[in-house]
């Protein structure tokens, strides 16, 4: 483990139960995070990719092993403290407040994380406004923006409360080629700019190649791809992207 | 509780704790019940005048009717000449039967404050517990299935 390592996993198995049958996801992953770069998670479906951004954002334990946050495990810091204070998620599907507009959901994360800035509704917007989102549309109802629109505010949520792991399942699924771009470009800005480590599952190849290190879960491990090698004949484990 | 089932989800997974969600839902479950109790009290009392006179209509009615096998043109006129007809003289009149008469003494209400507490606390409390056991994992993952 290197000074540089915010988040390790150590020899981290999870598995599930279908009826009277074991399914293992992850088994005995092991592999050091490190801040100021961003990684690309890759795999084929069902391999454990979304399982692995679960555990490392302390939504769930591991069944054995352990993540370490600074080399603290995440489990004695506390997961519900550890969400709230050390790591940032984006999901795939939001998981925006739906009663809530768009500012009022960054704020709500800011409070939670007890973020200290002296005006918080306006530092939301900003944030929004650099993401593309105008004040119009920043103050609309949730449910009245598109998809893409409300990929951004969990985007922006996840920005605003200023911590220094960003974790990200599918981050650009829903937007559009250009917006993608804006999107892949401030989270890069957010990893070498602002020494975060940002960890993306994702199925873009685009989105993946221009990330720092990519990283394939094949048979229950983590695996780092070489010279970026992910497109290459079976190096997904034989599926193609 | 149920229909904020993802919603609980979503404060967890931002790293709300779960004293603080129970809290919240407490609270505002008891804003509600503190504006809908005082606009009982003020309600409850022509409620009560309204059914109390319908009751006591009732009960004449069943009489004329018995009356009625006996004279049946004079009860057409009692009929006519029911009293209380006007719905603000039947929600402002007490009914003259003083058994049929409700009264709010404060332990009455002391007594339904903390029955109407007790349930606020219950319904909050069992489908809290039932859902703040789980992992914020497994309650988004329920949404999305």
């Amino acid at each position: 483990m290197s000074d540089n390592t915010i988040l390790s996993f150590e020899d981290v198995c999870y598995y599930y139960k279908d009826g009277s049958r074991q399914v293992n996801i992850l088994k005995n992953a092991t592999y050091d995070f490190e801040k100021g770069k961003i990684y690309a998670i890759v795999g084929a479906s069902g391999s454990g990719k979304t399982t692995s951004l679960v555990l490392a954002g302390g939504l769930d334990s591991p069944k054995s092993g352990k993540i370490l946050y600074h080399g603290e495990d995440i489990s004695q810091i506390g997961l519900t403290q550890y969400r709230r204070n050390n790591v940032s998620i984006v999901f795939q599907s939001y998981n925006l407040i739906s009663y809530m507009n768009a500012i009022q959901n960054v704020v709500n994360a800011m409070d939670i994380s007890h973020i200290k800035v002296p005006n918080k509704k306006a530092y939301a917007l900003q944030i929004l406004q650099e993401l593309g989102l105008n004040e119009d549309e920043s103050k609309r109802d949730i449910r009245k923006l598109s998809g893409g629109q409300q990929q951004r505010v969990a985007i922006a949520r996840a920005i605003a409360k200023d911590v220094d792991l960003i974790l990200c399942d599918e981050p650009t699924g829903n937007l559009d080629e250009e917006t993608s771009k804006g999107i892949i470009q401030t989270f890069i800005k957010l990893a070498h700019e602002k020494n975060k480590c940002v960890i993306v599952v994702t199925h873009s190849k685009e989105f993946a190649s221009c990330l720092d290190i990519q990283l394939k879960i094949y048979q229950g491990q983590l695996q780092k791809l070489e010279n970026n090698k992910l497109f290459t004949e079976n190096s997904y484990g034989g599926v193609n992207i | 509780m149920r229909g904020r089932f993802y919603e609980l989800g979503v404060f967890l997974s931002l790293g709300q704790s779960k004293i603080k969600i129970i809290l919240q839902q407490l609270i505002e479950i008891g804003m509600i019940f503190s504006i809908a109790f005082v606009l009982s009290l003020g309600t409850s009392k022509m409620v009560s005048n309204v059914v109390s006179s319908m009751l006591e209509e009732s009960q004449s009615y069943e009489k004329e009717i018995v009356m009625e096998i006996k004279d049946d043109q004079k009860d057409d006129k009692q009929l006519d000449e029911t009293p209380n007809n006007n719905v603000f003289d039947r929600v402002m009149q007490a009914p003259t039967n003083t058994e049929l008469d409700v009264s709010l003494t404060a332990t009455t209400v002391v007594q339904l404050a903390e029955i109407t507490v007790i349930i606020c606390v219950v319904s909050i409390m069992l489908p809290a517990i039932y859902i703040l056991r789980l992992s914020p994992r497994e309650i988004l993952v329920k949404k999305e299935g």
